[in-house]
C-alpha cells in the first residue's frame, strides 16, 4: 500500500479505535456493550438538540416562503455549520496537528512532512462531518422536500455537505501553521501556544465581524431593503455574506441546470484554491512547528524552592490549576468557555448588524418576547450555565492523573477531601465563565443591575450540581491508560457526558421553568422550585461524590 | 556510516545546551556504546539522529545523506528504538508492524519472512492479534523493536534497548546486535547498563553534560591496569565524587 493511504488508514483506525471495537466484539462483549450504551446515550442526549434546530428550521422555512425565499433555510444551515467549524476548528486543528502524541512517531518515520499534514487535515475534517451533518441535513432536508427535489438535490447537496468545512479548517490550520512557526522560534512555548491561540481565535472573529458588517455603501436603508427583497436571491445574499460559500451552496442546491452547476463549480473552485496552497505550504513549516511542542525551556537561574503551606483542599485546588495553566491542551479545552462565552455574547458591540447571526437573533428574540423579568433572568442564567459546562476540566480530573494516580492514592489526605479540591478547581472555571460571559451580556444586551445579579447567581447555583456531575461521571470512569495528556481530555468520553448532563440538567430546569410560566405561577415559587431542585441535586451530589470517593479509591488503579 | 560533526542543540532555544558541540563517527560493522550519567544528553543526540529533533548547529550524516537536508532517504536507512513507549495503543501489533513495513516500502514476501522472524524471536506471535493497549511494558519494546528492525536497515539506532525487556529477550537482542554488525551493519545505542556496554561493544562514547568526554574502544579508554568500565565511568563523570558530598 503506498506510504500516504497505509498513514491514513492508520489514523483512521487508531482515531476511531476500529480495530479495537473489532477486537472487543470478538473477545470483550462486556466493553461492546458499554460502548454500544454509551453511544445511545450519547445519540439520545443529542437528539434534544436536533429535535430542537429541526424545529427552528422548519419554523425559519415556513417564514422565509413567505418572502418568496424558501431556499433561506440553507443559506443559514450551511452558515452556521461554517461558522462554527471555523471557530471551533483553530482548537481542533491545533490539537490535531501540533498538540498531538505521535508527533514524535511520525518525525521519525520516512514520510514526507505534507503527507503527515494532510493525513491528519483528513481526520480533523473527518471529525467535522457529523457538525455539518447536523447543521446541514434538516434544511436540505426541509427545503428538498417541500420544493419537490429529486435525486440530483440530493447528491449535490452531499457534494456541499462533503466541502462546507473544507475552507474554514483550511484557514485554521494557515493560521495555527503561522502560530506555532513563531512558538518554535520562541522560549516560553506553552504561554505562546494559550496566548496565541486565544488571540487567533479573537482574530477570526473580529475578522468575520468585519466582514459581515461591511454594508454596501452609499445607498440609504430603505433601497437597501428593497434591492433585497425584489431580487430573487437578495435575501440569502444578504445573510449570507456572514460566510459567503453558503451563499453558493444555496444557489448550487436552489437553481437548477447550468446556474447550479457554476455555483458548485465555485464552491469546488474555492475549496481547492484555500487547500492547495496551505497544503504547500505545509511541506516546508509543518514539521518544525509539530515538534517545538516537543521541547520546553530549561533555565539556569534556579527558582527558590517554597515549601509554604496550605490547607489540603487549598493544595489540590492549586496544584489542578497549575497543571491546567501549564500544560497547553488542558488549558485550551478547559479555558475556551472562559473565552468564547464573552466573546459570543459582547458580539453586537462589535458589529451593529451582526445581531443578525441566525442562532443569537433567536437567542435575543426569545429574550425580547417575554416581558416578565423572571423568564428573562431564567432565559439568561440558562445561557450562562451552558457556557459554564464548556469545561473539560472537571470531568476529566481523575482522569488527567493517569498513571501518577497513586500518588493521590498514597498521599495522607482523604478521598473526599481530595475530591473537594478538584470539585472546587472545576467549579471555579465553570464559574469564571459564567461571570464573564455575563458581563458582556449586561454590556451588550443593557441588563439592569436587578436582572444581572439574578441571572448569574441562578446560574453559579445551577452549575453546582453540573460540576458534581461532571466529576463524579469521571471518579466512576475515569481514563488513566494514556501516554500523552491530549487522550486524557479530548478523546475523553467523560469529557462529552460531563457536558451532556450538564445540557440535560439545563433542560430539565427549562422544562420545568416553562410549565410554572405557563401557569403563570408566582415568582416566589418559581424560584422556590428551582432552588429547592438545585438544592435536592446539590446534596444528593455531594453526598455521592465523597461516598463514590471512598469506594472507588479502593478500587483504582493508577 | 554515522558522521556527527559539531552537533549542538539546546532546548526551545534556552541558553543550557543539552548536546555541546559534539562529534562522533561511527564506523561499518561496529556496535558502538553511548554512555551517560541521567540528564547527560543521550536522548537528545539520538533524537536528533533521528530526525525528530531539530538540530541547532552542526550536520549529521547517515549512510552519506545528510538528516535535515534529505530526511526520507536518511530515515530508511536506519531503525530507531525510541525511549518511550507511546505507540498507537488502539491498534494491534500486526497492525502496527504492516504499517511499519508500508511505510519503508518493505516487499511482501520480505515483510512476512521479516516479521515471522521477530515475532518468534520475541515470543509474541500469540499477542500480535491483541490491542497493543493489553501489552506489557516488555511487550511494548518488543513490538517497537520488531518494527525498527525489519526494514532490514543497515543502521540500528536505539535507545536504551534493554530498558524493560526480560533476560531472555534482553540476550536474543544482544545476538542479533552481534549478528547484524557481523553482517557490516553498525549499531549505535545508548544504555546505562554498564555490564552490556563492556561486553557487547566495539568502541564506548561517554557523554556528561552534553560533551563527550571520551571515545575509544574499551582498552584505549583504560588509562592504567586493568580497571572496569564503571570505575572509568565514575571516574570520568565526576558521578562518585558528586553523590557522597
Ligand atoms: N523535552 C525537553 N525539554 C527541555 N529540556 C529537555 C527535554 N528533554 C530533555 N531535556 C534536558 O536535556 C538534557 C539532556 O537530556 P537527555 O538527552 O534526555 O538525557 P539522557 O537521555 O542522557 O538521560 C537534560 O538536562 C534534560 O533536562
Ligand atoms: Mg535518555
Amino acid at each position: 500500500m503506498s506510504k500516504f493511504l497505509s498513514l491514513l488508514k492508520l489514523q483512521i483506525n487508531s482515531r476511531f479505535g476500529l480495530s479495537m471495537a473489532r477486537y472487543n466484539f470478538r473477545h470483550n462483549r462486556k466493553e461492546l456493550w458499554k460502548t454500544i450504551g454509551m453511544a445511545l446515550i450519547i445519540i439520545f442526549a443529542l437528539g434534544q438538540f436536533v429535535f430542537l434546530y429541526t424545529y427552528m428550521m422548519s419554523k425559519l422555512h415556513e417564514a422565509a416562503r413567505l418572502m418568496n425565499s424558501p431556499q433561506l433555510i440553507l443559506t443559514m444551515g450551511a452558515a452556521a455549520g461554517g461558522l462554527v467549524i471555523l471557530f471551533f476548528g483553530i482548537f481542533y486543528i491545533l490539537g490535531a496537528l501540533f498538540l498531538a502524541r505521535d508527533t514524535e512517531f511520525l518525525a521519525s518515520l520516512p514520510i514526507r512532512q505534507s503527507s503527515v499534514f494532510l493525513s491528519k487535515f483528513i481526520l480533523v475534517l473527518m471529525g467535522e462531518y457529523p457538525i455539518a451533518l447536523f447543521f446541514m441535513l434538516p434544511p436540505v432536508i426541509i427545503y428538498g422536500t417541500g420544493a419537490q427535489k429529486g435525486i440530483l438535490y440530493y447528491i449535490a447537496a452531499l457534494i456541499c455537505i462533503l466541502l462546507l468545512p473544507i475552507v474554514p479548517l483550511v484557514i485554521s490550520s494557515l493560521l495555527s501553521m503561522v502560530l506555532m512557526n513563531v512558538v518554535s522560534r520562541s522560549r516560553r512555548r506553552d504561554l505562546i501556544i494559550i496566548i496565541g491561540s486565544l488571540v487567533l481565535f479573537l482574530a477570526l472573529f473580529a475578522g468575520q465581524n468585519f466582514l459581515f458588517s461591511r454594508i454596501p455603501e452609499n445607498s440609504s436603508e430603505m433601497e437597501l431593503y428593497l434591492k433585497i427583497l425584489q431580487s430573487r436571491d437578495g435575501l440569502v445574499e444578504w445573510s449570507g455574506r456572514i460566510f459567503p460559500p453558503s451563499v453558493w451552496i444555496t444557489k448550487a442546491l436552489s437553481h437548477t441546470g447550468a446556474e447550479a452547476i457554476k455555483n458548485l463549480g465555485y464552491l469546488i473552485l474555492l475549496s481547492a484554491a484555500c487547500f492547495v496552497p496551505v497544503w504547500m505550504l505545509s511541506s516546508l513549516i509543518y514539521q518544525r512547528g509539530a515538534t517545538a511542542q516537543l521541547e520546553a525551556e530549561k533555565k539556569t537561574v534556579r527558582k527558590e524552592l517554597t515549601y509554604k503551606g496550605s490547607s489540603p483542599v487549598m493544595v489540590i485546588f492549586k496544584n489542578e490549576w497549575k497543571i491546567i495553566l501549564r500544560t497547553p491542551v488542558y488549558a485550551l479545552n478547559s479555558l475556551i468557555g472562559i473565552i468564547v462565552g464573552p466573546v459570543l455574547m459582547a458580539m453586537p458591540l462589535f458589529g451593529g448588524t451582526f445581531a443578525q447571526d441566525p442562532d443569537l437573533q433567536a437567542l435575543f428574540s426569545l429574550i425580547d418576547r417575554f416581558g416578565s423579568s423572571s423568564a428573562r433572568v431564567l432565559i439568561i442564567s440558562g445561557v450562562l450555565t451552558l457556557f459554564g459546562c464548556f469545561n473539560a476540566a472537571i470531568s476529566s480530573t481523575y482522569s488527567r492523573e493517569g498513571n501518577s494516580l497513586w500518588i493521590l492514592k498514597s498521599i495522607p489526605v482523604k478521598p473526599q477531601v481530595q475530591a473537594a479540591g478538584k470539585l472546587m478547581a472545576g467549579y471555579s472555571i465553570s464559574l469564571l465563565c459564567a461571570v464573564a460571559t455575563s458581563l458582556a451580556m449586561a454590556l451588550s444586551l443593557r441588563l439592569s443591575f436587578g436582572v444581572w445579579l439574578s441571572g448569574t447567581v441562578l446560574s453559579a447555583a445551577a452549575l453546582f450540581p453540573v460540576c458534581l456531575a461532571g466529576i463524579l461521571i469521571d471518579i466512576a470512569r475515569p481514563k488513566l491508560n494514556w501516554n500523552n495528556p491530549t487522550e486524557a481530555i479530548k478523546q475523553n468520553m467523560n469529557v462529552v457526558l460531563g457536558m451532556l448532563a450538564g445540557a440535560t440538567v439545563i433542560v430539565a430546569l427549562g422544562a420545568v421553568s416553562y410549565g410554572l410560566l405557563r401557569l403563570q405561577a408566582s415568582p416566589v415559587l418559581l424560584y422556590g422550585a428551582i432552588v429547592v431542585i438545585l438544592a435536592a441535586l446539590s446534596a444528593a451530589g455531594v453526598i455521592a461524590l465523597g461516598k463514590t470517593a471512598v469506594r472507588v479509591y479502593s478500587r483504582l488503579e493508577g | 556510516m554515522l558522521s556527527i560533526k559539531n552537533v549542538s542543540k539546546s532546548y526551545a532555544r534556552g541558553k543550557v545546551k543539552a548536546v555541546d558541540d559534539i562529534s562522533l563517527e561511527v564506523r561499518p560493522g561496529e556496535i558502538f556504546g553511548f554512555l551517560g550519567p541521567n540528564g547527560a544528553g543521550k536522548t537528545t543526540t539520538i533524537k536528533m539522529i533521528a530526525g525528530v529533533l531539530p538540530i541547532d548547529s552542526g550536520t549529521i550524516t547517515i549512510n552519506g545523506c545528510d538528516i535535515e537536508k534529505d530526511p526520507i532517504n536518511a530515515k530508511l536507512s536506519m531503525g530507531y528504538v525510541p525511549d518511550t513507549h507511546d505507540i498507537y495503543d488502539r491498534l494491534t501489533g500486526i497492525e502496527y508492524l504492516n504499517f511499519i513495513a508500508d511505510v519503508y516500502g518493505v516487499s511482501r514476501e520480505e515483510r512476512k519472512r521479516s516479521i515471522e522472524k521477530y515475532l518468534d524471536m520475541f515470543d509474541m506471535k500469540q499477542a500480535a492479534g491483541q490491542p497493543i493497549k493489553s501489552y506489557s511494558h516488555g511487550m511494548k519494546q518488543k513490538i517497537i523493536v520488531a518494527g525498527a528492525l525489519l526494514h532490514n536497515p543497515p543502521l540500528w539506532i536505539l535507545d536504551e534497548p534493554m530498558t524493560g525487556l526480560d533476560p531472555k529477550a534482553a540476550h536474543l537482542l544482544k545476538e542479533e546486535m552481534n549478528r547484524h554488525c557481523e553482517k557490516g551493519y553498525t549499531v549505535f545505542f545508548s544504555t546505562h547498563i554498564l555490564e552490556v556496554a563492556e561486553r557487547l561493544c566495539h568502541r564506548i562514547g561517554i557523554i556528561n553534560k552534553g560533551k563527550i568526554i571520551a571515545v575509544g574502544t574499551l582498552d584505549e579508554l583504560r588509562s592504567s591496569g586493568d580497571e572496569s568500565l564503571e570505575s572509568i565511568f565514575l571516574e570520568l563523570t565526576g558521578e562518585g565524587s558528586e553523590t557522597h558530598e
